[in-house]
């Protein structure tokens, strides 16, 4: 009888130091993500976009609508924008989606970044984003050119972006001055 | 303090005012200048916090992405603003993010660490702190730093306009003190100008003028009252003062007119005293003239005593009036002494000369004592030196009935140059004496020795006075010291008496005894307007060769003196038509006549009379009533004559010094030899003297009655006759004599020698 109850009482032990080793690993792996500081600082960059952005009235119909913020396949972004604190931006709560390109989940996105250099994805993304009010944020030299509205670039080991005033005309945005005046501005030649 | 304290009214309403004025502008400029100073801060604080909002959220979007160039350029915009000097905005984590810096603040500066907002103000700078927020949230702060510089010009512009306004305001405070003082300075001065007015002219009648209801026209109402007060009173004052004056005056008016009635009066006396003194003198002078007259012509004894009795009477009367009148003199004050060189040897020896055969009639010793140092000549009223003299020595003839009587003159020297001495002349006797209480009285006038026999002393009791009253008008004094029965010393005290410089010939007159003068044949005019008194000198010059023309008043007179030539002119004064003196004075203008001498007789008595009589050129004078000794000895100066062998006029009298002093025993007349059988009759006489004699002699001695007396006298000249005895027949002669002329003076003092008399008749009987 003793020896019965004391090997049930052991298996509880063995199984507890388990779970604690477990909760540890996990803890430890959680605690430093490998997030890359120029991908925390593009993440607070895109975050503080949407707080120089006005969107149509359809867009975010409520007040309290919720600002989605989708990184199209970057893993990276979402552990960066974790990072950033108290995501509200004009009373608005920023969440972030992950999603695949050609997910349906993009459709309620209110600002996309989209973290490839190939140029057949940015024009099939942008494409797919046209007519939409949606702040495309890109990283790739002619960005703004193939109709992105917000392109991030390094220069002086400092991430600086420009803009395409046009396009964020088209997709009804209103930029403030504000950012306008830190940006290279990028104008589309008349059609 | 005491400067403002002292400052006149007008100075220091101005002072007030302008002080108050300035005091009021000083702190109104002051929190003027407060608030222009909090509000310039306040609005720069203002503009600025409002710059800084501008930059901070311009330059939000900068810091959100990292731009320091776009920050930078936000403050750029800064520069606007010249006066901040310096900005700098700090990121989230409270580093600077991007900094502005004016061009001109070169200085290195550390910021400071960020703080809360707000600004504050250090020594010369406003610096100020803003966060800068982005969609509610903290994105970074902005300081700004921005100096004062402004806010001082700012000040200096104020201030110099402050001070402008101040200067301005002062000159306009001034101006209108010296405006508004006057309606409080006006009243004050106008009154005290009043009060000034009114203590220099002492009018009391002027009002001030009130200005207003106020405290100081209240003043001016009380002040006012106050002068009408004072006025009342000053005018009740004066007419009390009027009035006391009215009362006063009429006092001394009748003061005035009582002492004016008083001193008629006492003039009244006085002429009255004179006149009845001339009046008495006149027929004095008949009564004495005849009486001396007769003495020589009349040789029944009985008649001549008579007559002695005429004269010694006559001349007490005589006495009597020079007496009073000499005292009513020196009562008035109108007796004058006249100091001139005197030589007291002279006068002393005189009063011997003349006491010496009264004394020796006495049986009295007369001592006369000098100092030999006495100077021969002193500044002395002489005649009445010698008043003096008389009245005490013959006092003390008159009180000493044995013994001796002494004159002694002595000297102190006083001053250190024998310019003055002190003159002692004391006269002492071994008469009656005076009772203690009584010493002081005898200088009273009118007062006598309580007691003293006045039947047998008689007198009237001014002598003493009067020469008491001498004395001291001479400057000195009198006093006496007696003992009853043992005598008394009257001692003359004269004080600063003046040694004269010139020593004097002793020419004083001494008459000469009538008889002894003999007159060379003269003819004299003899002017009298009264009979009696021109028969009376006829009588004194009934003399062989001597003629005689009369004239009744003084017009006669110079007719008759020119007529005949007169060798001498006898001239009264008081006459009817023209008196002496004119006549005088006209016989002594003609050349022909002026060689005659006139001499006057006059009854006038006082000294001014004298004076006028003197001066209209007489060349004598004789004063009535005259006997006929002064008169011959005032003819002997003028007329040709012998006297005692030797020639007149131009002679010395004699009284020299050494006969002077020494002294006389009172002789006894030489007894004539005795026969052996008289001596035995005498033997009965003195037994007769002795026994029934000598109790009558008590019995008249005590009772004193003037018929037993003589009943004594005769039964003793019968005796005196019978045996022969001169002394004897001459004592009871001589009492028989002063019995019927009541010759008080002298009868005791020969009723006391009886006993001398026995003695007498005995040495003679022994002899």
């Amino acid at each position: 009888m003793a020896m019965t109850k004391n090997n049930k009482r052991l298996k509880w032990r063995v199984a507890a130091v388990i779970w604690v080793l477990i909760c540890l690993a996990a803890a430890l792996t959680y605690a430093v993500p490998p997030v890359s500081l120029e991908s925390r600082v593009k993440a607070a960059f895109i975050y503080n976009f949407a707080k120089f952005v006005e969107w149509p009235e359809q867009a975010l119909p409520d007040k309290d609508d919720t600002i989605f913020l989708c990184a199209i396949e970057d893993t990276d972004f979402g552990q960066a924008f974790d990072l950033i604190e108290e995501k509200i931006v004009k009373g608005r709560k920023v969440v972030y989606q992950c999603c695949p390109k050609s997910s349906t989940a993009l459709d309620t996105c209110h600002i996309v970044y989209l973290n490839s250099q190939d140029p057949k994805i940015i024009r099939e993304v942008l494409r797919s984003f046209k007519g939409r009010h949606v702040l495309t944020v890109g990283e790739q030299e002619g960005f703004v050119q193939l109709g992105g509205i917000i392109n991030l670039y390094s220069s002086d080991n400092k991430i600086r972006f420009e803009i395409n005033v046009d396009a964020a005309n088209r997709a009804g945005l209103k930029l403030s001055s504000q950012l306008l005046k830190l940006a290279k501005i990028y104008r589309e030649e008349p059609k | 303090m005491h400067l403002f304290r002292d400052m006149p009214i007008k100075s220091k309403l101005r002072l007030v005012i302008c002080l108050a004025g300035v005091v009021v502008l000083l702190i109104s400029s002051a929190a003027f200048v407060l608030n222009y100073v909090i509000e310039f801060r306040q609005n720069m604080a203002h503009e600025l916090h409002s710059l800084a909002q501008v930059v901070g959220s311009n330059s939000a979007s900068a810091l959100v992405f990292d731009d320091r160039k776009a920050a930078e350029q936000c403050l750029t915009a800064l520069s606007a603003k010249s006066h901040v000097v310096f900005a700098c905005i700090y990121n989230k984590s409270g580093h600077i993010f991007a900094k502005y810096q004016s061009g001109d603040d070169s200085m290195a500066w550390t910021p400071p660490r960020p703080r809360e907002d707000g600004y504050s103000f250090d020594d010369n700078h406003l610096v100020m702190f803003q966060r800068i927020l982005l969609d509610g949230a903290q994105v970074g702060t902005l300081f700004i730093r921005h100096d004062l510089d402004e806010m001082r010009l700012r000040l200096k512009q104020y201030g110099l306009l402050v001070t402008l306004i101040l200067a301005v305001t002062l000159v306009i405070i001034i101006l209108l003190s010296n405006a508004l003082q006057r309606v409080i300075s006006e009243p004050i001065l106008s009154l005290t100008q009043t009060t000034r007015d009114i203590s220099e002219a002492r009018d009391y009648s002027l009002r001030a003028e009130r200005h207003g209801g106020d405290e100081i026209g209240e003043l001016i109402d009380r002040f006012n009252d106050m002068l009408e007060e004072i006025q009342k009173r000053d005018a009740m004052l004066e007419s009390k003062v009027a009035a006391r004056t009215a009362e006063l005056s009429q006092a001394n008016e009748a003061l005035l007119r009582a002492k004016e009635s008083a001193e008629g009066a006492n003039r009244a006396k006085g002429e009255f005293l004179a006149n009845m003194s001339h009046e008495i003198r006149t027929p004095m002078n008949a009564i004495l003239g005849f009486a001396e007259i007769l003495t020589s012509n009349i040789t029944d004894d009985q008649q001549r005593e008579y007559l002695s009795g005429i004269l010694s009477s006559g001349k007490t009367l005589l006495k009597l009036i020079n007496d009073i009148l000499d005292l009513s003199k020196i009562e008035s004050g109108r007796l004058e002494l006249s100091f001139h060189e005197v030589n007291p040897w002279q006068v002393l020896s005189e009063v011997q000369q003349i006491f010496q055969w009264k004394v020796q009639e006495k049986g009295l010793e007369f001592k006369i004592e000098i100092d030999p140092a006495l100077p021969d000549a002193l500044l002395l009223d002489g005649v009445r030196l010698r008043q003096i003299l008389f009245n005490l020595v013959g006092n003390a003839a008159k009180f000493t009935h044995h013994g001796y009587i002494k004159l002694a003159a002595h000297k102190n020297i006083t001053s250190e140059d024998h310019s003055t001495l002190e003159l002692i002349i004391s006269v002492e006797d071994t008469g009656i004496g005076i009772p203690p209480d009584q010493i002081e009285q005898v200088f009273e006038a009118f007062r006598q020795q309580i007691g003293q026999d006045t039947t047998r002393y008689g007198g009237t009791g001014l002598g003493l006075s009067i020469t008491r009253r001498l004395v001291e008008m001479m400057g000195g004094e009198i006093t006496v010291k007696s003992v009853v029965g043992q005598g008394s010393v009257f001692r003359v005290l004269l004080n600063d008496v003046k040694v004269a410089a010139r020593r004097l010939e002793p020419d004083l007159p001494v008459w000469p005894v009538p008889e002894s003068v003999i007159f060379e044949p003269a003819l004299i005019l003899v002017v009298d307007d009264v009979d009696l008194n021109r028969s009376l000198i006829k009588g004194f010059l009934n003399y062989p060769g001597m003629d005689i023309i009369e004239a009744a008043n003084g017009a006669e007179a110079v007719e008759a003196a020119r007529r005949y030539q007169p060798n001498l002119i006898l001239m009264d004064m008081k006459m009817p038509v023209m008196d002496g003196t004119e006549a005088t004075h006209i016989i002594k203008q003609d050349q022909r006549l002026k060689q005659i001498p006139v001499v006057v007789l006059t009854a006038a008595v006082s000294e001014e009379d004298e004076n006028k009589v003197r001066k209209a050129g007489c060349d004598g004078f004789l004063r009535k009533p005259v006997s006929k000794q002064e008169l011959y000895a005032e003819l002997a100066k003028f007329l040709p004559c012998n006297i005692g062998g030797k020639k007149g006029p131009k002679r010395k009298l004699a009284g020299s010094q050494d006969a002077a002093v020494h002294t006389q025993k009172s002789g006894s007349p030489v007894p004539k030899p005795m026969t052996p059988e008289a001596k035995i009759r005498l033997d009965g006489l003195i037994q007769l003297l002795e026994t029934e004699l000598t109790d009558k002699w008590r019995g008249i001695h005590e009772t004193f009655i003037m018929s037993r007396i003589e009943d004594f006298a005769r039964q003793i000249i019968m005796l005196g006759t019978d045996y022969d005895l001169e002394p004897l027949t001459a004592w009871g002669n001589t009492l028989l004599k002063q019995a019927k002329t009541f010759d008080m003076e002298k009868l005791p003092r020969t009723i006391d020698r009886f006993s001398d008399l026995i003695t007498e008749i005995t040495k003679l009987k022994n002899s």
